[in-house]
């Protein structure tokens, strides 16, 4: 019994982790198709604002809705806030892979790497993926209220990347200047 | 010197864009949708005649934009109970036929032009998802009884 319960749950993280990836790799190609998660210019995006990341995961909404007395319109609004956040997180760990893979063709070239601050942003790269991931399946299974305090965290991770990432470009303009 | 002239300027345009015409529509969410139909369909710029008469044209043009996305982010903020409110007053100002009205905006979301063309993905996604819902609410009221939104 408990050995058919431990390979249920291995089969149902095995495809949940395809889905993930799956979902995340079309997620990337489409971003980089129409360009929505980095600007043109090559600057990275500052991401969603925190506000709105906190409305998509709350529960006020539902609470609105649940009040009207309609199992359909609850459901669609469960639908709906659903593919919100599901495309947040999408967007959140296209974006972050975007930025840790231009981080590491730039500091290829770079020959005054800082080994702990390289580490530090490759460890909170992989906290956050796996953290989007976490969020990925849980909403999918669950929707997302509820997730809200998760969700934050995820936003302030991904906020500190994308700061780290415009650290280093200054640094590296700043040494480009200097070098001239 | 050149930068602060216009930065005052556009402020200016801006603020003549609120007072002359924005404070003249009730409802946050009309003003949202006559700042995007402001804006030309094709070229995605905005034209405002008033406005460029008084400024000059790429001056209303950048005041007109800086409104857009300011109300927008506004309304998109908004949480669903209030945004049922806004849809509803831009309804009745509309003067249409409320049946009418609602099954257009559900079938042909016209409501799509009123997103400005750099809105952050997931900020657009969430605009349109909650017009949706407004959308549906509204409906559910009006029939009085549960319906498939």
């Amino acid at each position: 019994m408990g050995i058919s319960i431990a390979v249920l749950a291995a089969v149902l993280l095995f495809v949940a982790i395809l889905v993930w990836v799956k979902s995340t790799l079309s997620g990337q190609e489409r971003f980089s198709a129409t360009g929505e998660s980095l600007r043109r210019d090559g600057e990275f995006e500052s991401g969603c604002p925190a506000e709105f990341v906190k409305q998509i995961f709350a529960k006020k909404d539902l609470d609105y809705v649940s009040g009207l007395g309609s199992a359909h319109l609850e459901k669609f609004f469960q639908q709906e806030r659903k593919s919100v956040a599901l495309f947040w997180v999408q967007q959140t760990s296209a974006q972050i892979r975007q930025i840790i893979r231009t981080h590491l063709q730039a500091s290829r070239g770079s020959q005054d790497l800082e080994l702990a601050t390289e580490a530090g942003i490759l460890l909170r790269y992989g906290g956050l993926q796996f953290l989007c991931g976490v969020l990925f399946f849980t909403i999918t299974l669950a929707g997302p209220q509820g997730l809200q305090e998760l969700a934050a965290r995820a936003d302030a991770w991904a906020q500190r990347i994308r700061e780290a990432q415009l650290g280093f470009h200054a640094a590296k303009e700043t040494g480009r200047v200097r070098g001239v | 010197m050149g930068a602060t002239v216009r930065l005052v300027s556009v402020q200016d345009a801006y603020d003549d864009l609120l007072q002359r015409t924005l404070s003249r529509i009730p409802c946050e969410f009309g003003r949202l949708i006559y700042l995007a139909s402001t804006r030309d369909y094709n070229s995605g710029t905005y034209h405002h005649e008033g406005l460029a008469t008084r400024f000059q044209a790429d001056t209303a043009r950048k005041a007109l934009e800086i409104a857009h996305r300011q109300i927008f982010y506004a309304v998109s903020a908004y949480p669903l109970e209030d945004l049922v409110r806004e849809l509803e007053t831009y309804l009745q100002t509309s003067r249409e036929n409320p049946d009418g009205f609602l099954r257009a905006w559900q079938k042909l979301e016209p409501y799509r032009v009123a997103i400005p063309l750099e809105a952050n993905p997931t900020i657009a996604r969430l605009f349109l998802s909650n017009i949706r819902l407004a959308l549906a609410i509204l409906r559910f009221r009006r029939e009085g009884h549960p319906t498939h939104p």
